[in-house]
């Protein structure tokens, strides 16, 4: 499967970009902020309906515009689609945004967004390991999305319960219930919770436990000691209440999981050295991206922003040979060291394009 | 766009144009000059029908769906079935089932579902209606048809615990594929909820 063109809209710092790409190895190249990370960011929207750096949709409009419009055609072996994420903020009214798949509208977004296998490895990647538990979580989110199509929708049914009983808890403590009454209100909600938070954490539990195993071995491969993940299911407790009325939060639930990561028991948020915390998330994208391969049963779209230069040998090693097999999107300041780096892997005779990132314009190489 | 541009009656067009929903100052302008321009006889209509629908159309006392008389239609005919009663959230729903002329029951409209996010609880939802209804008639079986969405499922889930000690079947109207829809088209996620609905045959 692979991106055939792609069109953007007043999206981000582009006006208007239109721009076929190569089953193979597409490198795009230009200086700090000319918008390279941007075209794989559209990229990313189409394959799993949302953007890699977790931008909100108004963030993507161009400066000036109301709206956006992302399209691509993704062909396969045995189909192609043209799938599109448009956004429109209204000021007289709530803002839209529209997915569609060859021109169908999709009422949700888990409907066709998710089969297009996609893998990003980014700078910021670093924040899985060192960052909070929301980084591991929005991590898993993503895959569980990409490998279970009914996932987002629980999510979205999750959080939307948990809202509602958040602000049913400040009524509640506002209102001084008797505990028969305050438990009378909750249980509806408490009860889909309940219900939607084993799909969601179920969901997680079956994608960590298929990543265990490859991230540890992708870890050998690049680094020295025993990686592990352990997921940590926070179970949605009623029991709370007094608490959460006080604080008029819900205290417990997926909204809590955590995911924890050692190396040779030691947490790596904290004890593993800059090199090991690097050597762990490149483990768990490799891991990832076997599992999406797994799952959709094609070679998932490998979207590197800008992380061949900031590798070791060994690391970039490892990465390497997936550039020789299905679509790859490469972004770098440094033409020459990617050249360079380009010729120590085997690539497999796969196609290389250069594009020239500059001025809102994605322009290919060698052509008018 | 300041409202002086207009003359005094357009401005005032525009303005109450724009308090109905979805309509913001452009559509308000471009609907009002659209009425400067229709002929006088139908501008009368639409006006006269405005206010009538307003002045005549009223909530009927028994089931609080939309009425022009007391009680409403439906509550009257003697020819419905008296023992099942619908629970539905807005008027609107009642007219889906309705065109669906598969059920002859009464109806009992909440007028809207939970929501405390937006204040909404029992007591703003016509629930002790509700209850008093089925404490004084002969009801044996209630439908909760309230919208699959997490409000409407917690309302549903709400009334089933309230209504459960008055001995009364109570049932929540299932949720799946669409009839005339194909399996091979449902999206995973109709699909699998309809999976865990599913009923023995």
């Amino acid at each position: 499967m692979h991106f055939e063109r792609l069109e953007l809209r007043d999206f981000r710092l582009y006006s208007r970009v239109d721009v076929s790409f190569e089953p193979g190895l597409n490198v795009l190249v230009g200086p700090n902020a000319a918008g390279k990370t941007s075209v794989l960011e559209a990229l990313s929207l189409l394959a799993t309906g949302r953007s890699f750096r977790g931008a909100a949709d108004a963030d993507m409009v161009r400066t000036g515009g109301k709206a956006y419009r992302v399209r691509g055609r993704v062909t396969g072996t045995l189909s192609s689609h043209v799938i599109e994420v448009s956004f429109l903020s209204r000021e007289d009214g709530p803002s839209r945004r529209e997915l569609s798949v060859d021109g169908r509208h999709l009422a949700r977004p888990g409907e066709m967004l998710g089969r297009v296998p996609v893998v990003s490895f980014r700078p910021d990647d670093l924040t899985l390991v060192k960052g909070g538990p929301a980084e591991r979580r929005r991590f898993l989110d993503t895959l569980c999305g990409q490998t279970q199509p009914s996932y987002r929708e629980a999510l979205m049914r999750y959080h939307r319960n948990l809202t509602q009983r958040n602000a049913l808890l400040s009524d509640i403590a506002g209102r001084r219930l008797s505990a028969a009454s305050s438990r009378r209100l909750l249980e509806p909600w408490d009860e889909a919770l309940i219900e939607e938070a084993a799909r969601v954490q179920s969901a997680r539990a079956a994608v960590l436990q298929a990543l265990r195993e490859p991230a540890a071995e992708a870890f050998r491969e690049v680094a020295v000691g025993l990686l592990e993940i352990t997921y940590a299911p926070d179970r949605f407790d009623p029991g709370r209440l007094e608490e959460e009325l006080l604080r008029q939060v819900t205290l417990s639930g997926p909204h809590r999981d955590e995911v924890v990561l050692t190396v040779d028991g030691r947490d790596a948020r904290r004890f593993a050295s800059q090199g090991q915390q690097r050597s762990a998330v490149l483990a768990l994208k490799l891991a990832s991206l076997g599992l999406l391969e797994e799952k959709a049963r094609e070679r998932p779209i490998l979207l590197l922003d800008d992380v061949m230069s900031e590798l070791d040998p060994r690391r970039r090693a490892s990465l390497l040979p997936l550039l020789g097999r299905g679509q790859a999107f490469v972004t770098t300041t440094d033409r020459l060291g990617l050249e360079r780096t380009l010729t120590e892997g085997d690539l497999c005779g796969n196609v290389v394009a250069w594009f020239t990132v500059a001025e809102g314009a994605v322009r290919r190489e060698g052509s008018p | 766009m300041s409202s002086s541009h207009y003359p005094e009656a357009l401005a005032r067009l525009i303005q109450e144009l724009t308090r109905l929903p979805g309509i913001g100052p452009k559509t308000a302008q471009r609907l009002a000059f659209f009425v400067l321009r229709m002929e006088e006889r139908d501008v009368m209509s639409l006006a006269g029908a405005l206010a009538d629908a307003k002045r005549k159309i009223g909530r009927c006392s028994v089931c609080f769906n939309l009425a022009e008389s007391q009680p409403c239609r439906i509550c009257r005919d003697p020819g419905r079935d008296q023992t099942t009663l619908c629970v539905v959230e807005e008027a609107n729903d009642l007219i889906a089932m309705e065109k669906t002329r598969n059920y002859s029951g009464l109806y009992h409209v909440l007028e809207g579902a939970l929501s405390p996010l937006e204040g909404v609880g029992p007591e703003a939802l016509r629930i002790p209606e509700l209850l008093k209804r089925l404490k004084s008639s002969s009801f044996r079986e209630v439908i909760l048809a309230t919208n699959p969405t997490v409000e409407g499922e917690a309302t549903a889930m709400y009334l089933a615990r309230l209504l459960k000690p008055l001995g009364l079947k109570v049932t929540r109207i299932a949720r799946g594929i669409p009839v005339g829809g194909d399996l091979e088209y449902a999206d995973e996620v109709t699909l699998s909820r309809a999976l865990e609905g599913r009923r023995e045959v």
